[in-house]
């Protein structure tokens, strides 16, 4: 089944084109990897899935789950079950991370006309999470995002990503400032999400976290478009080669 | 009716706690004076005026604030005196107090209310109660209230403004040596009017903490003034306010360090909603012989609509140089991006707003009031206001 189909995607961001007719379909239960020189439109592809603000799709269609995607509002592609783990994880004061969760939780399940979980259920559920991605109960209490370190941020983002189980996920550069102990566990947490009925877009700059989390396709982004697929060994030969190799070769 | 002829049909009672005459004359010279003017610069006085004209001509039978224990229970450690019936050494005690800034060119409208209310309640806190006291204002009319706590004792005190109609009361509130305040206050009824002046005077080594909420009114104006005098004294002011569209809400505080070594910390977060007008104005005054005086005011704001309109002044004023002193204000807007990182979470944009909106406001809620006023706040967010976009 697909769930995400791009076609000849053109997108401007501030009058200045940044994807220039891009195509990409995922499969339930494939995971793609997006890599890509700086300044080749991989997070500006993020960004238009989410729905952000000021991304302008100039011509092209994006399908999710067989919907239009641009006509649905932001929290309609999430109830739809699309998620996006940001490179940036926002600090938000004064809202702790537990009560950040449920909202988030009990929106969906609202739009999807479910039972919300008990308070009891949810907790029990965060907690479990935390600890499978070790990370201390406290920071439940904690205001979201707010003073974590970088690979907290990172973790704090896979958490939301095992406790509302979107059926595609977009992880934006999650690699990106996490140790090498970070990214196994991370990566440790994305796994589990995996499964037949889901999809996964990872968006990264480094193979590394290709060896944790093996991908079907790997696809390499230029000037906003794809210039080149291929399987795993495409992205062992990126490391080896430098992007130069595409314009080259 | 214009100001004048409101001041000429004040009622002259003969009082043992006030000379209704000189209170009729200092008010009548203060409404011109120049402190005035500049003190009442975003909230025109004469509304209020016209809110105590109305409240003469339509008296209600029970103007004095229902005092009461948590529980309802007697405690012998409170006493209470009406004015009226003060002895003549409360008498001579009210006299030093209520002309202690209160009676004076600042507050004219301190001599309103007390000309208006004609009486006033004293209480006297003898020991630590064993329950919090509650002052509940709940009623139209002026109310004078005078507590004074004991050297050493400790107080938790609620208060709140519950009257819809128009309301007026000034508190003053004098803290023995080393005794301890919690005072939680709460006004968060849309009155027709309501101006609320509370004075706090702390001797040595007392302790002061105060959690001030408040709503917009069709006319609301809190001042607030602590007067640190014993060395060592402490405040804590956490406040929240959110000011719905149409609303007005203008608060001034002011705190002075009059001995050394004392403390002082506010924190204000205030939200503008709709076509309101917010005023904050705070001001810390260090005297000369206050050496080691440590003081700091944040007040925050965000104006979430564009005809919200929002004024904010810290003012210092500093004779020592010995002083830690900081002060900070500003109006802004929600974050885009937590907007956005909330809605990618499935939250609609409404509740996205409501929750970053609430979250700012709850940083400064504490204590019994926070989750009355929590809820109070999530309603007015959770409300569209005309021409908001929100």
């Amino acid at each position: 089944m697909k769930l995400l189909e791009v076609d000849d995607l053109h997108v401007t961001v501030d009058g200045q084109k940044i994807l220039n007719g891009l195509s990409l379909t995922i499969e339930a239960g494939e995971v793609h990897a997006l890599m890509g020189p700086n300044g080749s439109g991989k997070s500006t592809l993020a960004n238009v899935l989410a729905g952000r603000p000021g991304y302008q799709i100039t011509s092209g269609t994006i399908h999710f789950k067989g919907e239009q995607l641009k006509d649905l509002k932001v929290e309609e592609r999430a109830h739809l079950g699309l998620f996006m783990a940001f490179q940036y994880p926002v600090e938000i004061p004064g809202v702790s991370n537990m009560e950040f969760m449920k909202a988030a939780l009990d929106a969906q399940a609202a739009a999807r006309e479910e039972e919300p979980l008990s308070a009891i259920e949810f907790m029990k559920a965060v907690r479990k999470i935390a600890e499978e991605l070790d990370l201390n109960p406290d920071f439940l209490k904690r205001g979201v995002n707010e003073g974590f370190s970088g690979g907290e941020k990172k973790r704090n983002e896979i958490l939301q990503l095992l406790l509302l189980q979107p059926t595609l996920a977009v992880l934006d550069e999650t690699d990106s400032g996490l140790d090498i102990d970070a990214i196994q566990t991370v990566s440790a947490g994305v796994n589990r999400f995996r499964n037949t009925d889901n999809g996964l877009l990872l968006i990264t700059h480094y193979q590394r976290l290709l060896d944790y989390i093996v991908p079907d396709v790997v696809h390499v982004l230029a000037n906003g478009r794809i210039v080149r697929s291929g399987d795993k060994g495409l992205a062992l030969t990126l490391e080896e080669k430098g992007y130069a190799w595409l314009s080259t070769s | 009716m214009n100001v004048a002829e409101i001041l000429n049909d004040l009622p002259r009672r003969n009082m043992a706690w006030l000379d209704s005459n000189e209170a009729a004359e200092r008010l009548s010279a203060s409404l011109v004076s120049g402190v005035v003017k500049e003190q009442w610069k975003y909230t025109p006085i004469k509304g209020f005026i016209e809110g105590f004209n109305s409240s003469l001509a339509n008296p209600v039978d029970m103007p004095d604030p229902v005092v009461m224990a948590i529980d309802g229970a007697e405690q012998p450690q409170i006493e209470l005196v009406p004015f009226n019936a003060a002895a003549s050494e409360d008498l001579a005690y009210l006299g030093n107090v209520l002309h202690d800034g209160i009676f004076s060119e600042r507050y004219p409208l301190a001599d309103l209310t007390a000309l208006t209310a004609g009486n006033g309640l004293l209480i006297r806190i003898l020991d630590t109660p064993q329950q919090p006291l509650l002052i509940d204002f709940s009623h139209t009319g002026c109310s004078p209230v005078v507590i004074s706590v004991a050297p050493n004792a400790h107080l938790e005190l609620i208060e709140t403004a519950s009257a819809v109609g128009f309301h007026s009361e000034f508190i003053r509130i004098d803290l023995g040596e080393h005794a301890v305040l919690h005072h939680g206050r709460s006004a968060l009824a849309i009155a027709t009017g309501h101006w609320s002046l509370l004075q706090v005077s702390l001797a040595e080594g007392a302790s002061y903490s105060l959690q001030s909420y408040a709503t917009g009114a069709q006319r609301r104006r809190i001042d607030t003034q602590v007067l640190l005098r014993g060395r060592g004294a402490r405040v804590e002011i956490d406040g929240a306010y959110l000011v719905e569209d149409g609303c007005h809400l203008d608060q001034q505080t002011i705190i002075e360090h009059e001995a050394p070594d004392t403390f002082s910390k506010q924190r204000f977060h205030g939200i503008g909603l709709g076509k309101s007008k917010t005023t904050f104005n705070g001001r810390i005054h260090i005297h000369r012989n206050a050496p080691r005086s440590d003081a700091a005011l944040t007040n925050k704001n965000l104006a979430l609509d564009p005809e919200a309109v929002i004024n904010t002044k810290p003012e210092l004023e500093i004779y020592t140089d010995d002083v830690k002193c900081s002060h900070g204000a500003t109006v802004g807007q929600l974050s885009e991006d937590a907007i956005f990182y909330l809605r990618t979470r499935g939250l609609s944009d409404e509740s996205a707003r409501a929750v970053l909106a609430t979250a700012f406001l709850k940083t400064c809620l504490h204590g019994r009031l926070a989750k009355t006023v929590e809820q109070r706040f999530l309603e007015a967010l959770s409300m569209d206001s005309p021409g908001s976009g929100r």
